[in-house]
């Protein structure tokens, strides 16, 4: 029996939901909440204010499953960037000053390591994505995660490490790709 | 087709701060009416972008409190725009389960009556969570069969209980309809949307969000 078979596509739990299956909703809700949950935590800190974020970003898929396209992209990424957004939304009204992008990722390096809970496929990605990181310069590291997780602009980032914006801005860029190239590389690569 | 070369690498120069979503409105919108003619960066933007959604997996997935699937799966039953709760439990929580018998739950009439409530007796034990499903079946079925009083709209009347369920030591108010409401029934239910205040009027030093009147 292949795998398929007995667990529902995330598109069948989407249809489902939007039809108003409970049963749907219950299956989607398990099958995200590790994740979302563990992204808002990663970017507020805070469990409480996280717990809030991610319940309203899996409600907001809940809501908005009717309408959502599946040939934009995945369900999960889909779900994940409403997660990040909320949480980045959330850190701005809080005034929260951004947790250290080296201590987010040495954190998450410290987590990854530990046996966890979470699908092969989601594992895989935090390594690949970790060694990645890990293996671009410290500055540009800082500046592509306060970017991407915390939402801060390239002036922001200007101000938060005291560097001209230019210096950000080649920052982020830099960073970027060469995340990208180091991802590309790693594909290509034999398995 | 012609592009202004210089124009080119200024938009190309923001492609990363576009995928990762932190360019502002109006350098966005530029930039993307030159993605509509410019099949580069139409391409360096979509590869950008999935490295920038691989950057939302650095945080490692992790275990959201109890009660955080029921309030989403609640929520949802009701058709709210929001998720109605927001629980409050953190790491050391358990369920708790608070059993009270009161002058009201003899019937729908005394609670209505009753201005003031009295609790004779209340116990207050820590339990596990178990049978959450059966709980919010029974009272999302009360919910919709026993609408107590006429001035609530039907529609957001269990809720709207549910969400401001309010204790005092010794009586509830007049106001505290969610109160007069489940004493009249028994019962095991979720207490959703409770805040810290409730549970410390109770002399409970968990949050609850389970209880059982009987």
């Amino acid at each position: 029996v292949s795998e398929q078979s007995v667990t529902p596509s995330d598109e069948a739990l989407l249809a489902g939901m939007a039809s108003g299956d409970e049963a749907s909703t219950v299956a989607f809700v398990r099958r995200y909440q590790r994740r979302v949950f563990g992204l808002a935590v990663g970017i507020l800190v805070d469990r409480h204010a996280a717990e809030d974020v991610a319940q309203e970003a899996l409600f907001r898929a809940w809501r908005h499953a009717p309408v959502f396209d599946t040939r934009r992209g995945s369900v999960e990424n889909w779900v994940l960037t409403i997660t990040r957004n909320l949480s980045i939304d959330a850190l701005r009204k809080r005034r929260s000053i951004p947790f250290d992008p080296d201590e987010l990722v040495a954190l998450a390096k410290a987590s990854s390591a530990s046996p966890m809970e979470d699908a092969v496929a989601t594992r895989s990605m935090s390594s690949t994505i970790l060694s990645a990181l890990e293996s671009i310069p410290s500055d540009q590291r800082r500046a592509v995660v306060l970017a991407s997780l915390y939402g801060r602009t390239a002036l922001e980032i200007s101000e938060i490490e005291s560097i001209p914006l230019g210096t950000s801005k080649t920052r982020i860029r830099a960073g970027l790709s060469k995340l990208r190239a180091i991802l590309e590389s790693e594909v290509e690569e034999p398995r | 087709m012609t592009m202004d070369s210089g124009t080119h690498e200024v938009f190309r120069s923001e492609l990363a701060e576009f995928a990762l979503g932190i360019l502002d409105g109006r350098a966005r919108a530029n930039l993307l009416v030159h993605v509509e003619t410019c099949p580069e960066c139409a391409e360096q933007i979509q590869e950008l972008s999935a490295t920038s959604d691989l950057l939302m997996y650095v945080p490692v997935g992790a275990e959201p409190p109890l009660g955080f699937e029921s309030a989403i799966v609640v929520g949802s039953r009701c058709g709210r725009s929001r998720p109605i709760v927001r629980t409050r439990l953190d790491d050391r929580s358990r369920r708790v389960e608070v059993t009270g018998e009161s002058a009201g739950s003899r019937g729908d009439a005394a609670a209505h009556a009753g201005r003031e409530w009295s609790y004779r007796r209340a116990r207050v034990r820590l339990q596990r969570n178990a049978g959450v499903d059966v709980c919010l079946r029974r009272r999302a079925r009360c919910a919709v069969e026993r609408p107590v009083h006429g001035h609530h709209e039907r529609r957001r009347t269990p809720l709207r209980r549910h969400l401001c369920v309010e204790w005092r030591e010794g009586f509830v108010g007049r106001h505290a309809a969610s109160q007069l409401w489940l004493g009249a029934q028994r019962g095991t239910y979720d207490v959703v949307g409770h805040g810290r205040r409730t549970v410390r009027q109770l002399n409970v030093e968990l949050p609850t969000d389970r209880y059982e009147l009987s």
